[in-house]
């Protein structure tokens, strides 16, 4: 008989909250892995530390600032402030059913029923009341889409709490570049008024330098995957989406180091991550399916199909070069904003989409093409014809297009992606 | 004069065509935040793109999928179709769908090898000094690009004197919105609705030559008496007067709206400070409340609404929602409390662009109206 997991009951019956459960599911696998495999550990430390630092933030005497879209969260650090992502929220509470199923309904019968369900997610747990921490501010950007910026707001006046906004240019551009810097010039005021501190330029720097190392690790970790056999498995690439909010998080390092170490080890011993051997080299157009996470094992095991990247995800982010130079970083954490995952590819006009697929295209030596479309994406799915064709052109491989709900798994089954996918592989890729 | 082309909803295609055979330019617009001005002073027709009437949007869809909003697809069909023969396009990044008709735009008229001048401005969604000095830099790079196009250069004057003929428009759309205030109007809402869009496919000047002349003719208009409820429409993108005449046919009268190929495209005078022309276009179309697209406007939107219902004194409000139009998904949470304090039951409907689904609007419009009648 399936085990329940009472904790998931408690969320259910509004006796728990989000924060409480998932920090609570991360420390107690953390335990189990050590007890059983230690080696796999790791993988758990990072969730840990994330989660409990949001949960702990005002335990720890520090602020707690809610973000959501492109924002410099360097900054945030450098307040010694800490920052929560809201979208680690759906990609943690995905895979967990009736949980997730609770928020996304929730929301629903509120508002709108066809906003993405990310927002859905964050929405409907701020309606239940089950944060289970409150934050000290709630900053957002105008992006990544009208979804967000239709919750954001609404969000914002139920936390009632300050509230900082960025406007992302349209445009990436020099111009787009000093439009971001003068506005996060004015977010350092906002930052400075809520905390009644100035800006410790020492603690900047030591937040930059942070986030160098994490990004320069997370560029390693993507580059890895250009090798074939793909050394690590699609799953891994589940974090992405999270892994800007985070990159000036200490606790980032040991983790992706530890990544970058076991897939310069498979490397090393000519291993790739599909079991069997590897054969189709999967691109995901869109985002990950975060709900069906055995979907990606399975298709490894089964066909020697693996993700290699998904476009939305994929994050290979710029470095500050001349740390003492405020100006510059203030530029570099700009562009920063204006590449991360699903900022880069859904935020603006198609071309910096296709931008993006041909790079990794042409570095990724991929052999199949398949957009995973989330509904609540709809801007995304409004470019499907030009970025397959612009595929078929280039490339000459045909694209599947497969509706999902990346966050709501009643939408479709893992069995039903998977064989989709599987089929498409063996009667159109056919290698 | 006849003013009867202003009671005409469908797509003429005549002022386009007589337009361009002068040898000008005339550019399709996409959104209600590219100033019109901008493109009359360059002497370019600006023709706001509608989809009134398009009851197929296939092929479009398979640019767009079944997961967009049908109005975008329907733009994209109509181009597809030859409804819109123009020079080009200008759009803004009005919310992201509307902002995807541009890219597929650009991809279906490279496909067939129609030449077309394409221009993408970058509308800020936020409201700030530092907002309207990025949106009045993108003003003047489709300035530039217009100058480009034409040959014609935009100077100050010819600036001052768009603004000074879109002020006039303004105007007299609001005095017709007015006539909507008394007991018993002389126009239905399906009426004062096409009137407005008859401004998308026409030269400005016509289009107040012809309002003029109707609203001289206005003392002859019979009153409309025999309405049951005062309603208010708002909501997504809606260009078809049908929609509202199979509301009005159940007996309802619109009375007042806040959609954007409504009163909202017109707004308020536009007052320019002549020392920073493109600085008073940029405050001016950020200022003005139009839509949820903005990220910090929604309290201003709400007051806006429940004070336009007060108003115009309706009795209920009809929020229609374009299916998968997200801009236009959230407003009930804080609206429906403030509309509720105000006294005003409101309704909710989905709709497609095509008028599908008739019949059941019908009823659900009628039941509304049953209930709201009661409450007058
Ligand atoms: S998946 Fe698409 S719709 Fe959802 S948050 Fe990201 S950009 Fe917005
Ligand atoms: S109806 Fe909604 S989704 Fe469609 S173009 Fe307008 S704002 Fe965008």
């Amino acid at each position: 008989m399936a085990k329940v997991d009472t904790e998931i009951l408690k969320v259910m019956s509004g006796e728990l909250s989000t924060t409480d459960y998932i920090a609570g599911q991360c420390e107690g696998k953390l335990a189990h892995t050590l007890e059983k495999d230690p080696d796999s550990a790791w993988i758990y430390d990072l969730q840990v530390a994330q989660w409990g630092q949001i949960r702990d933030a005002h335990k720890n005497g520090k602020k707690l600032i809610a973000f959501g879209g492109p924002m410099p969260v360097d900054i945030i650090y450098a307040f010694d402030c800490q920052p929560y992502y809201l979208d680690q929220l759906p990609l943690s509470t995905a895979p967990k059913g009736d949980m997730n199923s609770k928020f996304v309904d929730l929301c629903e019968s509120k508002t709108n029923q066809s906003m993405c369900s990310i927002d859905k997610v964050e929405m409907g747990a701020l309606l239940a009341d089950q944060y289970g921490v409150v934050p000290d501010a709630f900053v957002y950007s105008t992006v990544p889409c009208d979804s967000s910026r239709i919750a954001y707001p609404i969000m914002s006046k139920m936390w009632g709490c300050p509230t900082f906004n960025i406007d992302l240019p349209f445009r990436r551009d020099e111009r787009g570049v000093a439009y971001l810097v003068q506005q996060t010039k004015e977010f350092i005021t906002f930052m400075e008024e809520l905390t009644g501190k100035k800006l410790d330029m020492d603690k900047l720097k030591a937040s930059m330098e942070i986030a160098n190392r994490t990004n320069e690790l997370i560029g390693k970790i993507a580059d890895l995957r250009k090798h074939t056999p793909c050394p690590l498995p699609g799953m891994l690439l589940v974090t992405n989406a999270c892994m800007s909010g985070m990159a000036a998080d200490p606790a980032m390092i040991p983790f992706l180091e530890k990544e970058l170490e076991m897939g310069e080890m498979m490397i090393a011993m000519e291993m790739g991550a599909c079991m069997n051997g590897e054969k189709y080299r999967m691109l995901f157009l869109q985002n990950m399916l975060w709900t069906q996470l055995k979907a990606y094992t399975y298709l490894e095991r089964e066909y020697g199909a693996i993700c290699i990247m998904d476009v939305l995800g994929h994050y290979h982010p710029d470095i500050y070069e001349h740390i003492d130079n405020f100006e510059d970083c203030l530029k570099v954490m700009a562009v920063k904003m204006m590449n991360l995952p699903m900022i880069h590819g859904a935020a603006g006009p198609v071309d910096y989409y296709c931008d993006r697929i041909k790079y990794l295209m042409d570095e990724f030596n991929i052999n199949a093409s398949v957009f995973l479309g989330h509904v609540g994406c709809k801007h995304t799915w409004a470019s499907t014809k030009i970025l397959s064709d612009y595929i078929q052109q280039n490339y000459g491989m045909p694209t599947l297009l497969i509706d999902v709900d990346c966050i709501d798994g009643r939408y479709k089954t893992a069995e039903e992606v998977q064989d989709a996918i599987g089929e498409y592989l063996t009667t159109v890729v056919k290698l | 004069m006849d003013y009867k082309k202003l009671f005409d909803a469908n797509i003429s295609k005549e002022s386009v065509v007589a337009w361009r055979s002068a040898g000008k330019k005339a550019l399709g617009v996409v959104c209600c935040h590219v100033p019109q001005e901008i493109l009359h002073a360059a002497d370019v027709l600006p023709v706001r793109l509608r989809a009134t009437g398009c009851e197929d949007y296939n092929e479009a869809e398979v640019w767009m999928s079944s997961f967009s909003c049908s109005f975008a697809k329907s733009i994209l069909q109509y181009f597809i179709d030859g409804v819109y023969d123009l020079d080009g396009l200008v759009t803004t990044d009005g919310c992201m769908q509307a902002a995807r008709v541009y890219d597929n735009w650009k991809a279906y008229s490279k496909k067939i090898g129609k030449e077309q001048t394409l221009i993408e401005i970058g509308a800020p969604r936020m409201n700030s000094a530092t907002t309207k000095a990025y949106y009045k830099e993108e003003l003047k790079i489709l300035a530039g690009e217009l100058e480009k196009l034409t040959g014609n250069k935009l100077t100050d004057e010819k600036l001052l004197k768009s603004i000074e003929i879109y002020n006039e428009a303004r105007g007299l759309v609001k005095q017709v919105l007015e006539l909507q205030k008394a007991e018993h109007p002389v126009i239905t809402g399906a009426e004062a609705l096409t009137i407005m869009l008859a401004e998308t496919n026409m030269p400005v000047e016509e289009y107040i030559d012809l309002l003029k002349a109707f609203l001289a003719d206005v003392p002859s208009r019979k009153p409309i008496t025999d309405y049951r409820a005062r309603l208010m429409i708002i909501g997504s993108a809606l260009d078809n007067p049908a929609y509202i005449k199979a509301i009005e046919d159940k007996g309802g009268l619109v009375v007042a709206d806040t959609l954007c190929f409504g009163s909202m495209t017109f707004g308020d005078e536009f007052k320019v400070d002549k020392s920073d022309i493109f600085g008073s276009i940029a405050s001016y179309y950020l200022d003005r409340i139009v839509c949820p697209r903005m990220i910090d406007n929604r309290d201003a939107l709400h007051k806006l609404i429940v004070n336009r219902a007060l108003d115009y004194k309706v009795d209920g409000l009809l929020y229609v929602k374009m299916q998968n139009c997200e801009c236009w998904g959230g407003e009930n949470t804080y609206l429906e409390p403030a509309l509720k304090d105000a006294g005003v039951p409101i309704l909710y409907l989905e709709r497609e662009e095509k008028l599908a689904n008739i019949g059941q609007l019908e009823i659900r419009a009628e039941a509304f109206i049953e209930m709201v009648e009661k409450e007058v």
